[in-house]
Formats: C-alpha cells, structure tokens, sequence
C-alpha cells in the first residue's frame, strides 16, 4: 500500500515506524531540517508544505491508497485532506484538535466528493474518553470496553490488604471472569496455575459487565479503601482541549463534584462558561499552596492533563505526596511514558496511542483488528475473525499459544466469555488479549 | 446636544398623540357629554398645534445620537403628560391634581387622585384607560411603530425606555418589531374584551378594564375596582390576563409563533410563575384564618367583603391570586380592601412590591430577572470567599451574563432603593404614618398605583399636598423610564452641554 504522511509532531514518527516495514510510506515534512528523524526508517521523505497540490503529486498522493495528516493546525490538516482529495487520493485521515471541526465534517454525506474526508481523528477526544472511564470506575487504573458494552477490561493495582493477594487459581473469580495479564514491575506476564499476586502488582481482568461488577465489590470492600465523602470530588489540572471535554465528560455524572485549574486567565472564562457545575479555579496545578487551599487531598481522583510534561509529573507528584488515591497523568511525548511509570505514576497516558491505532486499524487488511493497547504496547486487545477454512473446535483442544487469552466469542450478535468445552467455529469473531509476539501465531491459526 | 433636534422629535410625537385625544372625544359625543368633549377638543388642538411648531425647529432625517435619545425618552413623557392633563383640568381638577393623574395613567401606575366617581364623563373614564395602554407598551414604542419617520432614531430610545435589562430583538428591523408587539397587545386587548363581555360585564367597563390589564395599569371606571363587579367569572378572566400582563411580551410572542413550550425554557418566566404560586399559596395560608375571624373594621367597610367567613377556600384562592398578581405587576386594580386585612397577608403584598414583573412586559418595578441575578450574583460572591481562585460566572438562560450587565443591574437596584429612600422621607414630611409614606413611594415608583393605608386600594392620592403629589409624579415618571435613563441627565456634564446647544 503507498501511503502519504505529512505531520510535524510525534505521530508522524510514530506512525512511520509502525507502517514502513510493509507499507511504502512517504513522508511530507515542512521543515527540512526536521526531516532527519526519519533517518531510520525506511521511508521517503520530501520537504514542502502538503496543502500544496505539487508536493502531493511528487509525493504520489494523487494513486496513493492513504494520506494522513496529523500537523499540528487543524485548519492546514483539513486543507491538506481536501487537496489530497481532489487530486484522487483514494482516503485521507484528517487529524482534528477542536470539537468546532469535528462537528462541522461529521455531517457530511458519504458521497459528498468536495468536501469529503474520510476519516477525522480526535486524539484528545479519545484520550478524554479513556480518562472517563477510568475515573468512573472507582480503583481501577485502566477501563477499556469492547463489543459494544458487553466486555470489559479493568486493571486494578493491588495495594496493601487487598482481597485479591494470594494465590491466583485459589480466588474465585467470579462467572464471566478472566484475568489476563499479570504486571510485576516490568514484566508483564499472562497468568497460570502458579501465579501468586502480590502486593504492587497490577492485574487486568476481562469479562462481561456484570461478574466485574461483582469482583468490583469485593475489591471495595478492602481495608484500605477509606470512604472520604459521599459524592467523588474529581480534580482536572490544564483546561485545554482534554481537559474540558473530560469536564463536560464528567459534569453528567451527578454524583461527581469538579474542581478545574487552569493557568491562563482568559481559557478560565471560557471554561467557566462551557461548564455549569465545575468549579472553576485559575492557578497552576503545581502551586502546592493553592492545591491545599483547595482541598485537593480530599479528591478521590486528580487528572493533569496539561500539555506541558514536567506540569503533568509535578503536579501527579504532589497529588501523591497528597493521598490522593488515584491519579490520571497525561503524557505528551511517548518516550517519557516509561520514565513516568518509574518514578511512580499509576496511570500515565499518551493521547496519541489510541489515536495511531484508529489508524492503523484503517489501513490493516486481513480481519484483525487492535482494539486497545494495554500497559504501554506490551499487550493489546485484537478482535480477529475466524476464516472460512478453520475447522471447528472447542477451545481446550485448541493449539496453545503463549501469551494469548481468548476473552470472549462473538457469534450472531452474542457475545460470550467461553469455557473450555465451548466451541469456537468459522465464521465467529473472536476477542483475545494477547502480546505482541503472540499476535502472528493467533493470524496463522485462525 | 441638539435641543432642536430634541424637540422636533418631540413635536412628532405630540401631533400624532394630538390625534388619539379625538377618541374619548368622540365617545364624549356618542354619549351626548358635549361640554366634556369640548376639553379634549382643546387637547387634542392644542397638542397638534404645538407638536407641528416644534416639528419644524429642525429638519428631518436627522440621527439622534445617544445623548439626545435619552433626552427624547425623558422629554417626551413629560410633554405628553402635559397635554394628556388637559382633559382633567376641564372637568375641574387643579393644575398639580391633573398632571398626577395623567402621569398615572401614562406609566400605567394607577394610583388615583379622584373621589367621586359619578363626577366625570365617560370620555374621561375612557381617555384615562387608554393612556395606561399606551404607555404600557411604552409611548416611544407605539410612534415607532406608527411612524416610519422615527424607525432609525428610535433604536436609541426603544432600549432606553423599553421596560427590563434585556436588549432582545424580535426581528431584525426596530419599526417590525414594534409592530409585533403592538400587534400581540392589541389582540390580548381585544380577547379580553370579548371574554369580559361574554360573561356579564357591560361593555364599557369591559373596554376600560381589559386597557388597563393588558398594559398592567389599574385605573377602572368603577369606584370599588374589580370588586365592584362581583363577578367571580370575570375575576378569573382577570387573574388570567394580568398574569399575562406580567409576562415577557416578546416571549409570549415567539410562544405564539413557534413552541408553547418555549415559555418555561425562560429562566425569568419560570422565576415569575413560582413567585406567583408560591406567594398566592403563602397569601391564601394567611387570609384562611382571616377568612374565619375577620377584624371588625373589615367586616363594617363601606365597600362589601370580597371574602365572606362563609366563603369556600376557593374563593380565599381567588382573592390571594388576584391580589398578589395584581401587586406583582403592579396592576393595582383590587377585589377586596386588602389594606383592611390581617398584617401577615398585608406583608406578603408589600414585599412583592420590591419585586415587579417580568423584563419585556407591561409590568413596572425592578422585575424579577433582576432580583434574580443579584441573587446569583451574591451566592456567586459567597462561593468566592471560599475559593478565591475561582471563576464564577452568573448565567442566566444557560448563557454567561457578562460583568457590565451585572454591574448595571446593581446600579439600577441601587438607583433605585436611593429614590426610594428619598422619596420616603419626602412623603413624609407631609405628616403621613410610616407605612403609608412607604407605600405610596413604592407603588409610584414601582408604577403598581394603589398601596397600603391612607393609599389602599379603596384609598385615594387626593389628601396628599401639593409638595408631596409633585415627588410621587416625579415618581412615576423615574420609575417608568428604570431610573437610569432620568438620573443619567442629571449629571453636570450634561448639563454643560445643554448650556453649549442653547
């Protein structure tokens, strides 16, 4: 497949390097002396500016399968795709900071050729939604949701005194449960009959709503869990694009009470305006005094979703040295996910993962499809379909693969979390959590 | 300034108020009361005369700048006041006497100088309810409907005298949107009218009364008021009108045109009808103990009870509602001397003096959408002692309220209780009781007309002396135009530029 990129950031970078060994990816970058960081990949790289319909002709956009832009102007993405567009690229992926855009290109009809884009990607949406759903279920520290509701995961840190520390096969989990991954410090295993949880670890289950409702409960009732007030005090540090759809995200719950800072006084009033029944504050979220003044010791839940790194760090910091007991940290720049992790950060997010996933799910051919990346890329949740050719069989006689777990089977709009004896047939799409190195093997078989 | 600029707009105004004078001179002459015809003959001729003369001190087509607006809106209710006063001076009434009256009936106020009631003609009784309609919907806004000419200058002074904070447009252009509204009131008037007739009440009375509902102003040929119907069927036709009366009309003019329901998506109109409820719920409390062991002043009154001890609750319902929409929009029209009923009830009415009707209606007062944002402004103030960091805006109908609107509304409130205070000491001076100084401030400057103790509502303004009737037709005439656009002229630089013009 040829596939165009012109972007100035990260995502680029990032989706060159998951594309350029089995596409032919070629880079348009603005600036020439950026143009370097592509020097590892094997890609093309030409300089100009992609709004040009000369450059998308040299770059081969006009019989070019993808284009993608992902610069940081939503006005010169959107104009980049037109162009794309009209000189015959076959789909373009526009990505798109304001909601404004999003709204004004998602009631486009299909056939409308002029000012059709095929694609709009909203990075900090997305990002605002996966924080959501964190901080709606109350100890977990990740939250993803599959088949239209039906399944879920939840990873949960175990601390001090948790029902869940023992031996794994001896918990009950209950019907509908499985756990799939196992974190201990690093390294991420997928359990067996001899995994021991411990103090520190992060767990992962999967299963339909209502058996993690019911581990949900038992996790709560854990010693540690002290109840600080009746309604969730939830702090949003940064009050830019996340940060204020996260609010207006979160000001439908009512049970949640919202405290937002912000720095900048004029993005204070703005977001006073939009948000009826947050409180609004202007102060910076490292500013130790003002955190206390405000009570920010008593939330249930801090997010900093600044877009300044070291903020973000700080202020997760502060909030720890605070006991609050979880704490969302938004994470600009990939490399400083691990850092994060290290120094103590429980859930670091990059907003770009899910949104380079979007992507790449676009442009995968066969049935597999990445659904959601968990602990950093190391696993990931893929939805594959069962081709005609696979002969029939129940799951415990199936070829064992390491590092893969089949959550659930989907089959005439029913989705199951299958037993052994439970058969899997052509035609079904299938969930599985699974590795990396996993995720070849389960194409082959199926 | 341009005072010829000032008084040519004035002159167009006053020939074309010369031709309404004609009205009640015809009834005058339909019901054979030709000497009182003849005054409004005067009035009438007199108005032309003067209006054309002034008229012609400028050119037309001239813009009036903002300044000259204010000073148009002002003038010009007191230069018809002027001429409107003519008809009563010609039934016999002193100079300061007729202006009061006049000025009552052009800000739909209602508070009243006359005694005996068989005195004076129909025409009289006719022409001092059609003031009230006119100056209901405002003065300025019926000569911008009527007369093109004034379409482009009247954007100044439409704001300047529309009554309430808001600053809302039906359509696009000044002179539809005036038609619009004049429109709806018209209808209103006649509905009511018909709904009146249909069920007993003679005609005229009909014709007077529903004028002075539909513009909230409260002048009624009849002595007793309402009451004097008896008539429990028109009472609640009544009710029904005066709440309208209280409502926004441009509100109640896209409910016409598009969603009923769009009504209650008002912030202000939902405001307005709690209040209603809950101070008719609160009245209806206090006058059921009343109703039972009424005070014997009540019961041997010269006018009849409205509320027998044998009355069922509904009636005691009917008289609250009555009562408190009629204060509340400051109507003034009445059913029952309520300044004889218990004090528990009387104080339920004298708060919603301070209260007023909705923004955009015909009803007078500080209205409830500022009472209701100083309410949310100082709950928002409170909130900021607790988080000094916090931005709390005030909104209003899901929209922020920007801080120069607030900071006027405070103004206006301020303003406001200032004459207020002022006019209390005045009132009394003359040697009045605390309550009726008060009251009589209030219900003059709040334009609702009848108040409690010597000015209840079977009351009369009449005793006053002269000094003291001069301060509530000042009253009036401040109240009318929301205090700002008066006191704004009082200020030096203006009068600087008025020394410069002439």
């Amino acid at each position: 497949m040829r596939i165009v990129i012109t972007g100035d950031g990260e995502i680029a970078y990032q989706l060159a390097l998951a594309l350029h060994q089995r596409h032919d990816v070629v880079i348009i970058e603005n600036d020439p002396r950026e143009a370097e960081r592509f020097g590892s990949l094997d890609v093309q790289v030409l300089s100009g500016d992609a709004t040009h319909p000369e450059i998308l002709r040299e770059a081969g956009a006009a019989s070019s399968d993808s284009f993608i832009s992902c610069r940081a102007s939503d006005e010169l993405n959107i104009i980049a795709c037109l162009t794309a567009k009209r000189i015959g690229c076959a789909h373009t992926s526009c990505f798109v900071s304001k909601e404004d855009y999003v709204q004004s290109f998602a009631g486009i009809p299909e056939g409308d050729d002029a000012l059709a884009i095929d694609r709009i990607i909203w990075p900090q949406y997305m990002l605002a939604e996966e924080i959501a759903r964190i901080v709606l279920v109350p100890r977990a520290i990740d939250v993803e949701i599959f088949a239209g509701g039906r399944i879920w995961l939840m990873e949960f840190k175990l601390r001090q005194g948790s029902p869940l520390i023992g031996p794994l096969p001896q918990l009950e989990l209950p019907l509908g449960v499985i756990a799939v991954a196992v974190r201990k410090g690093e390294e991420l295993s997928i359990p067996s009959g001899n995994t021991k949880l411990e103090v520190g670890d992060r767990v992962a289950f999967m299963g339909n709503r209502g058996g993690l409702r019911q581990l949900q409960a038992r996790f709560l009732r854990g010693p540690s869990d002290t109840v600080k007030s009746s309604a969730r005090d939830v702090v949003i540090v940064g009050g830019g694009t996340v940060g204020l759809t996260l609010a207006k995200r979160l000001e439908r719950e009512k049970d949640i009470r919202l405290k937002v800072f912000e720095r900048d006084p004029a993005r204070c009033e703005h977001l006073a305006a939009e948000l009826p029944r947050a409180l609004v504050l202007r102060g910076d979220g490292t500013d130790l005094a003002l955190l206390e003044a405000e009570q920010v010791d008593q939330a249930r839940v801090l997010v900093s979703v600044t877009s300044n790194d070291q903020s973000n760090l700080l202020c997760s910091l502060l909030a720890s040295q605070m006991q609050v007991p979880k704490i969302i940290t938004r994470v600009n720049r990939k490399r400083n996910l691990r850092l994060f992790e290290r120094v103590g950060i429980d859930v670091p997010l990059n907003p770009m993962v899910t949104a380079i996933n979007v992507v790449l799910n676009s442009l995968q051919d066969t049935g597999v499809q990445l659904l959601a990346s968990v602990e950093g890329g190391q696993a990931a949740v893929i939805e594959l379909n069962v081709s005609d050719h696979f002969q029939g069989s129940r799951v415990r006689d199936l070829p064992r693969i390491d590092g893969a777990i089949i959550v659930a089977v989907t089959r005439s709009e029913r989705t199951l979390v299958p037993h052994g004896d439970d058969m899997i047939e052509p035609g079904d799409r299938l969930l599985v959590f699974s590795t990396e190195t996993a995720r070849e093997k389960l194409r082959q078989l199926f | 300034m341009r005072l010829r600029l000032v008084a040519h707009v004035n002159g167009l105004l006053l020939r074309a108020f010369g031709v309404f004078l004609l009205v009640p001179m015809l009834v005058d002459w339909g019901y054979g009361n030709w000497d009182s015809s003849i005054g409004f003959l005067i009035a009438a001729l007199s108005a032309v005369v003067f209006g054309e003369l002034a008229q012609r001190m400028a050119p037309r087509g001239e813009d009036l700048q903002r300044l000259e607006g204010i000073m148009v809106v002002a003038s010009a209710w007191l230069v018809v006041s002027l001429f409107s006063a003519i008809p009563y001076l010609w039934h016999g009434m002193s100079v300061i006497d007729s202006l009061f009256e006049s000025m009552s009936g052009l800000t739909a106020t209602g508070a009243t100088i006359l005694t005996d009631f068989s005195r004076y003609s129909e025409g009289l009784f006719l022409w001092r309810s059609l003031t009230q309609w006119f100056g209901g919907m405002g003065v300025i806004a019926l000569f911008i409907a009527v007369l093109p000419r004034l379409a482009i200058a009247g954007r100044q002074m439409f704001f300047a005298e529309a009554p309430g904070p808001q600053e809302e447009r039906l359509t696009p252009r000044i002179r539809h949107t005036a038609i619009a509204l004049w429109s709806l009131y018209i209808s209103l008037t006649v509905i009511q009218i018909i709904a009146l007739i249909t069920v007993g009440i003679p005609a005229f009375d009909a014709v007077c009364n529903s004028l002075t509902t539909v513009s909230a102003g409260g002048f009624s040929p009849n002595p007793q008021s309402i009451g004097g119907y008896a008539n429990p069927a028109a009472e609640w036709i009544f009710v029904f009108f005066i709440f309208l009366a209280g409502t926004n009309y441009s509100l109640q003019y896209r409910a016409i045109r598009g969603r009923p329901l769009d009504l209650f998506r008002d912030e202000e109109f939902r405001a307005y009808t709690l209040l209603v409820i809950v101070a008719t719920l609160l009245l209806t409390y206090f006058l059921l103990p009343f109703n039972r062991d009424p005070s014997p002043e009540y019961l041997s009154a010269s006018t009849s009870p409205g509320i027998l001890t044998d009355a069922p609750p509904l009636t005691v319902i009917r008289q609250a509602a009555f009562q408190v929409l009629t204060i509340v929009t400051g109507t003034g029209l009445s059913t029952d001397d309520y300044n004889l009923w218990s004090d528990q009830a009387r104080v339920v009415l004298l708060i919603l003096m301070f209260i007023g009707g909705s923004a955009g209606s015909a009803a007078a007062g500080p209205k409830v959408v500022r009472v209701l944002l100083i309410f949310k402004y100082s709950a928002a103030e409170l909130v900021r002692v607790l988080h000094p960091r916090a931005l709390i805006p005030v909104r209003f109908n899901r929209r922020v309220v920007p801080p120069k609107v607030l900071r006027s509304i405070v103004t206006f409130l301020l303003l406001y209780i200032l004459v207020f205070i002022i006019s209390v000491i005045l009132v009394a001076m003359s040697g009045t009781d605390i309550l009726t100084a008060i009251t009589a401030s209030i219900a003059t400057l709040g334009n609702i007309g009848p108040g409690l103790s010597v000015v209840g509502p079977m009351g009369t303004y009449a005793d006053f002396p002269a000094a003291t009737k001069v301060v509530l037709f000042l009253n009036m005439w401040i109240g009318r135009l929301e205090v700002i656009t008066v006191l704004v002229l009082l200020q030096p630089a203006v009068w600087r530029s008025l020394r410069s013009a002439s």
